[in-house]
């Protein structure tokens, strides 16, 4: 009766914690640089593990990883609550969703670095229509306002996700033998 | 190198022995409320009632009032734009340089309410309640969806996890970064791309350590035949004792307070 759990899935359940608190090691940790034109944005590397992971597991687990971060992140550390999860879930999940969808269908090397470039564009060209439609209702300004403070905003998530979706790819490509060797065999 | 997660304020108050539901719940209560109020006066009585929160969790005012640091710039632009951009009468002016009375009332509520909304999770979960209190709210939250395949035991251990290992991975952190320094890496100086070799030089180890981590806590939950969240016991299980019902009518009581001060008053 008191069968355990099968390694394979607890061998998930463990990296996507381990994964998750990787993310969190980046935030903390190392410095968040600030981005001279608007400076209320920071650049930190705390997507990298998450887009790492959904190259590696799948976007499934890619999610859940970003679900997990952003609420620790916005209940346990900024506090600014349901808010802020709901704005870097979605900002985020579009820039791991395409790289690991595209991944999935072509393993090469040529395609996972295209994926990671229209993931860091696609996470751009959304959070411009997140701007438009949730900055309005924190900041009470009118929408032609927002346009006009978009320019900066665009030009820095393009920087954070192209950079951040490049060392991405450049640590999967380093793992990838590792993975073979004892992750893959079992997961 | 000792770690805390977070802005945890140790301390043996009531606002911290409230159960952790009542505290999610609350704080999604007054996050809504929130938005539905605008007049001074109801924006003035919600600020008292989070003071007596400060009081009642025994917390220095000057550290609850710093967590506000991470959004106060976004709160000032709010404002200036919203004074730069708002419609006439104007307050003051001068050639294409016009100051908006209107703008500077919204810019202000909007300012205000910004940081009412940091300093509402801040005192309910952020300073009140561990990172692990607060998975195991969302976990007993979430155990009603168990039914339709929501995995939210999972999620919470998956959690769990990740909370319990930032302190060894932070430390990890340290020692590759020190030493990649001695053999030469360099991550403070040249172009963009001569610091992302540098950074990759640390985060390719510091992974690998993290897989063989994720490894061996896989290989010791099997061996204690870790089989997910059914019928499995807590070391301390949550109680909604009378002291939770209380806290619970006391947000309900506050937010119906401040919306009628809105609409009648």
């Amino acid at each position: 009766m008191n069968r355990g759990m099968a390694k394979t899935q607890l061998l998930r359940l463990t990296s996507i914690g381990i994964f998750a608190a990787l993310s969190l090691v980046m935030l903390l940790v190392i410095p968040g640089i600030p981005f001279p034109p608007a400076p209320f944005l920071k650049y930190d590397m705390a997507d990298v593990p998450i887009i790492v992971a959904s190259l590696l597991y799948g976007p499934v687990a890619g999610v859940v990883i970003l679900v997990i971060v952003s609420a620790i992140q916005a209940f346990g550390i900024i506090g600014d609550g349901i808010i802020g999860f709901f704005m870097h879930v979605v900002a985020s999940s579009v820039l791991l969703l395409i790289p690991s969808l595209i991944h999935r269908r072509r393993p090469g090397k040529l395609a996972m670095f295209v994926g990671l470039g229209l993931g860091a564009v696609g996470m751009a060209v959304a959070m411009i229509f997140f701007n438009l439609l949730i900055t309005p209702l924190y900041t009470g300004l009118e929408r032609q306002v927002i346009v006009g403070m978009l320019p900066p905003i665009v030009l820095f998530n393009l920087m954070k996700g192209g950079l951040n979706a490049a060392i991405a790819g450049l640590v999967t490509l380093a793992l990838r033998p590792l993975i073979h060797s004892f992750v893959r065999r079992t997961l | 190198m000792s770690f805390t997660i977070g802005n945890y304020y140790p301390a043996d108050s009531p606002l911290h022995r409230v159960d952790p539901r009542a505290k999610i719940l609350g704080s999604l209560v007054l996050m809504v409320t929130l938005f539905l109020f605008s007049r001074p006066v109801a924006m003035l009585a919600y600020t008292l009632f989070l003071l007596v929160l400060v009081a009642v969790a025994r917390i220095p005012l000057r550290l609850v009032l710093g967590t506000l640091r991470p959004i106060l710039m976004l709160a000032l632009i709010a404002l200036i734009a919203n004074i730069l951009t708002g419609p006439e009468p104007w307050l003051w002016q001068r050639s294409f340089l016009r100051l908006s009375l209107p703008g500077l009332e919204t810019g202000l509520t909007m300012a205000l309410r910004l940081c009412l909304l940091i300093l509402t999770t801040q005192l309910l979960l952020t300073l009140t309640t561990t990172p692990i209190l607060i998975a195991d709210g969302l976990e007993a939250l979430f155990a009603p969806f168990t039914r339709f395949g929501f995995p939210a035991h999972e999620l919470a251990m998956m959690m769990s996890i990740a909370l319990r290992f930032v302190p060894t991975l932070a430390e990890e952190a340290d020692k590759i970064m020190k030493a990649q320094s001695s053999r030469g890496a360099d991550y403070d100086t040249g172009g963009v791309l001569a610091r992302a070799r540098g950074l990759i030089s640390v985060l390719v180890p510091l992974f690998v350590s993290a897989l063989k981590r994720a490894d061996e806590l896989a290989t010791a939950m099997e061996a204690r035949c870790y089989r997910g969240g059914e019928g499995r016991t807590k070391l301390r299980p949550l109680v909604f004792r009378r002291r939770d019902a209380l806290f619970s009518l006391a947000v309900a009581l506050v937010a119906a307070f401040v919306l009628t001060i809105e609409h009648l008053l």
